[in-house]
């Protein structure tokens, strides 16, 4: 496998409305592109998006960890839209409308939800000649509130906004190994049935207790607590 | 957050670096259980055992998430799904960061509290209890 070669076109299209004036936009993705072929890690998702408007922004939010995506605009009636997301294997890209999930095939639990909003382009060019217009930063947009929501939204201001982390949550891998992750994932999604049988193979090794007294929690891990414990230990300068 | 009367304040700022790097000595580190840290400090993190404190700003109602923030005197409850998705988001962080086990601490509430009933925190707990999550 070549680096930067084009892996398993798999043509996908997302066919939405203009706010503003109605006509028909595109935004199309077509393959996955391994661009760290030493670490197998990154994966980009390239594709276009032509029409009236312009992709603002591929939102990644909910689960998963991938880098920030990246849309750049090529001219006036096309760009490149990209994403690049970390996955050891090539993440599988189902489509819903104008929202895409992306299927991390190694865990298979671990998928990153987002979605294409399309903006006019006049809107886009009417921001700061001093921004990239197409880097979109904004919490209320990225957080997929409605489209109206997204109109409110000042757009050059939110530019310089920092990235709620919020938005995304940061697995933890030791977590994902011992099946934690799928039990919280479980619980948060109120899925009982789900939560229970994940809970049964994660307690074995990973002991769960909840509490009414801080204190016996706060006892409970301090006596199973090692933290920097073997860090100090085995430290050089120890 | 209404767990300052189990003296945790949220918005004392603690160094990340002293929390999860400091000697056992270290007042500050983790080890001695004073600060806690929350999900803007321990996220992409990890620790070994951790104690998980729930407060009554996502209760566990009629099978379904109910999402509070706490304002001036009073629980209020969140309406945007941004916002909500914000909070859930933070317990699956916090849920998350342990690499060995965690106890999960729920208020028992106070009923002379208006901000801290007891009914805030027992429909979360007894979920929890219903998963299978052993009681210490």
């Amino acid at each position: 496998m070549t680096p930067g070669s084009s892996l398993a076109a798999r043509p996908t299209a997302d066919r939405s409305s203009c706010s503003r004036t109605g006509r028909a936009a595109t935004a199309s993705f077509s393959a996955w592109r391994r661009t760290e072929p030493r670490s197998c890690s990154c994966w980009t998702l390239r594709g276009r998006s032509s029409g009236s408007c312009l992709p603002r922004q591929l939102r990644r939010g909910d689960l998963g960890s991938g880098q920030p995506s990246v849309v750049r605009r090529q001219s006036e009636a096309e760009q490149c839209v990209e994403v690049t997301l970390h996955r050891r294997l090539r993440p599988v890209l189902t489509w819903k409308g104008n929202q895409f999930t992306v299927l991390d095939t190694e865990t298979q639990s671990h998928e990153v939800r987002g979605e294409v909003h399309l903006v006019p382009a006049r809107r886009l060019a009417e921001r700061s000649a001093n921004a990239n217009p197409m880097v979109v930063t904004s919490t209320a947009a990225r957080s997929g509130a409605p489209r109206s929501s997204a109109r409110a939204d000042p757009g050059l201001r939110n530019l310089q906004e920092p990235r709620s982390f919020s938005d995304l949550t940061i697995q933890s891998f030791g977590s994902a190994r011992t099946g934690v992750s799928a039990f919280v994932t479980a619980l948060l999604d109120c899925n009982r049935e789900g939560a229970r049988e994940t809970l049964r193979h994660v307690t074995a090794r990973y002991p769960i207790v909840v509490t009414r007294d801080l204190t016996t929690g706060c006892v409970l891990t301090r006596a199973a607590r090692s933290s920097t414990a073997r860090w100090h230990r085995h430290k050089p300068c120890a | 957050m209404r767990l300052k009367p189990h003296a945790i304040d949220v918005r004392v700022s603690e160094d990340p670096i002293h929390w999860f790097l400091g000697e056992p000595t270290h007042t500050r580190s983790s080890y001695h259980l004073e600060h806690a840290a929350t999900e803007f400090e321990v996220r992409g993190l990890e620790v070994d055992w951790a104690c998980i404190m729930w407060d009554a700003d996502l209760r566990f109602v009629d099978g379904g998430w109910h999402y509070h923030s706490f304002r001036g005197d009073v629980w209020t409850n969140v309406i945007k799904a941004d916002q909500q998705r914000y909070l859930l988001n933070a317990y699956r962080v916090l849920l998350t960061r342990a690499r060995q086990g965690m106890a999960i601490f729920i208020p028992p509430g106070e009923r002379r509290d208006p901000t801290r009933l007891p009914t805030f925190h027992d429909v979360t707990f007894e979920y929890l209890r219903e998963l299978g999550l052993s009681l210490a």
